[in-house]
């Protein structure tokens, strides 16, 4: 799966859940700048992997600063 | 706590319905009267357990607008409902209605003194089914929501959240009879004086195919023959009952004291109910306890056996029910038993479960309010003759008090009384 794929089911899910449109979505911004609780930020997460199809554990994501590097870092370990 | 000893009566102050007839009260009332079944069969294939009263086909941000509330409420409801399961979807949507009917919206009144009361428990087993049977050999991508959602409370959190509700809630439990237990637990609280407003929320059972299949092996579901037509299929009181047909029924009654309600505003006076076991672990009904159910919820709202005019069954359908119910009522009315109209609002709907007892109380306050009683649907050979089951169509009847039966599995009996109001 290549990077804008995942970009792509990132944005969708985030959409979804947060119920915005995409077009909202800014890269630089964090989930919590969005809007998103911690519940809406596990959905997010567990949804982009359950479609990606790689299993990384939760405390992995807790550096991870806004929505690009979130792109990069699931780009980086369905890769693996 | 207000005083306890008060002589507050509790009122019916708001209703909100969605069941496999209709999508309202309005609704409700219309298929109620003109004996519209709701029984189809469901695209499980052609076999005993596709039969059921179905909610199909429902646009939860269409009917949330078509409701008589705020923009501003609507907008939170979608927010709260558009990605939860289908029952959380019902219950906001017909505790919506009621609380539009209730005319809470935009009331001064201490939201500390509003409880909520849900009937019923193992609400989702269907979304636990689907859960269990897509995420087993992957755990790691169930939803995190899924931790609160799959406890039966997530509806009060939802309802409390989307009304801003800050008193007393729980959820009740006790079978097929879940809902006129939660309906007499919100007689208490709103009579002892917890709380001045109590909203009783039933939600639609989500069975899952394996439930439905131990309901069959263990006989006492009705459709034995696939191939009778499902709107026929479905014969409380009548000799050629078979068996219970599933329903999918939701609904949400709002109870207020008399203290702070404006009578001329309310539906009914909700008058007395018991909860009685019969010492049972089975799905055995027992006609004593049904009996005594009855008796002690007529005690409780001070009338005598002769006042009562229309009782809305238990009727679940079931042979041995069927003929409990009427062994009971017989026991209990005497002679008077021939006077008193009685029908199963389950021959419409089917057999709403942890719901039942919620869909069939805002089914008696419709035929109180508007002066009928609806028939039972395929009754054609009574199985006693002697009673005024309501037969072919509606009839023009004035209620003055109404008695609602329900009974579960596992020896819960349970009847409440309804009151009509003057005027």
């Amino acid at each position: 799966m290549d990077k804008d794929q995942i970009k792509s089911i990132l944005f969708s899910n985030i959409a979804d859940i947060m119920d915005m449109d995409e077009s909202e979505i800014d890269v630089q911004e964090s989930l919590r700048d969005l809007g998103a609780n911690s519940v809406d930020r596990m959905e997010i997460i567990v949804e982009t992997m359950r479609k990606i199809g790689v299993k990384i554990n939760m405390l992995e994501f807790a550096n991870i600063k806004n929505i690009q590097e979130m792109v990069d870092f699931l780009y980086e370990r369905s890769e693996k | 706590m207000r005083d306890q000893k008060s002589n507050r009566s509790v009122l019916i102050t708001g209703m909100g319905s969605l069941n496999s007839v209709s999508r309202n009260v309005e609704g409700f009332r219309e298929a109620l009267y003109n004996g519209r079944c709701g029984i189809a069969k469901s695209s499980e294939g052609n076999e005993q357990i596709s039969f059921g009263g179905f909610i199909k086909d429902l646009d939860f941000r269409g009917q949330t607008d078509s409701l008589a509330v705020s923009d501003e409420l609507k907008k939170k409801a979608v927010s709260l409902g558009r990605r939860a399961p289908d029952g959380i979807k019902y219950s906001i949507l017909t505790s919506l209605e009621a609380w539009a009917q209730a005319g809470m919206e935009g009331r001064e009144c201490d939201n500390t003194r509003i409880g909520i009361v849900l009937a019923g428990s193992n609400l989702s087993v269907n979304e636990q089914f689907r859960v269990a049977s897509e995420y087993s050999d992957q755990p790691e991508f169930i939803s995190p929501s899924y931790a609160f959602q799959f406890m039966d409370t997530y509806h009060i959190g939802v309802i409390s959240e989307l009304l801003s509700v800050k008193g007393v809630g729980f959820s009740v439990g006790s079978a097929s009879a879940s809902g006129n237990s939660a309906i007499i637990q919100g007689y208490n609280l709103v009579k002892n004086g917890s709380c001045d407003i109590c909203l009783v929320v039933g939600t639609a059972a989500d069975l899952s195919y394996i439930e439905k299949h131990a309901f069959a092996n263990l006989g006492a579901l009705g459709g034995k023959d696939a191939l009778i037509p499902p709107e026929s299929v479905y014969r409380p009181f009548d000799r050629k009952h078979d068996g219970f047909i599933y329903g999918q029924g939701a609904g949400c009654i709002i109870l207020e004291s008399s203290d702070t309600a404006e009578k001329t505003k309310a539906l009914a006076e909700l008058s007395g109910g018991c909860i009685v076991l019969d010492g049972n672990h089975g799905p055995e009904c027992n006609p004593d306890g049904e009996a005594r159910a009855m008796r002690a919820a007529i005690e409780m709202a001070g009338i005598e056996c002769g006042d009562i005019d229309y009782i809305n069954a238990h009727g679940t359908g079931s042979p041995l029910g069927d003929e409990s119910e009427v062994r009971a009522i017989r026991e209990v009315f005497g002679s008077h038993a021939a006077n008193i109209r009685i029908n199963s609002t389950k021959s419409i709907i089917g057999h709403c479960l942890f719901s039942a007892g919620v869909c069939e109380c805002i089914s008696t306050v419709i035929q109180m309010t508007n002066s009928f009683v609806h028939p039972n649907i395929n009754l054609n050979a009574p199985i006693d003759e002697g009673l005024n089951l309501v037969k072919g169509m509606s009839s023009e009847h004035s209620i003055r008090y109404a008695l609602s039966n329900s009974f579960g599995f596992s020896g819960f009996n349970t009847s409440i009384v309804l009151k009509a109001l003057e005027g």
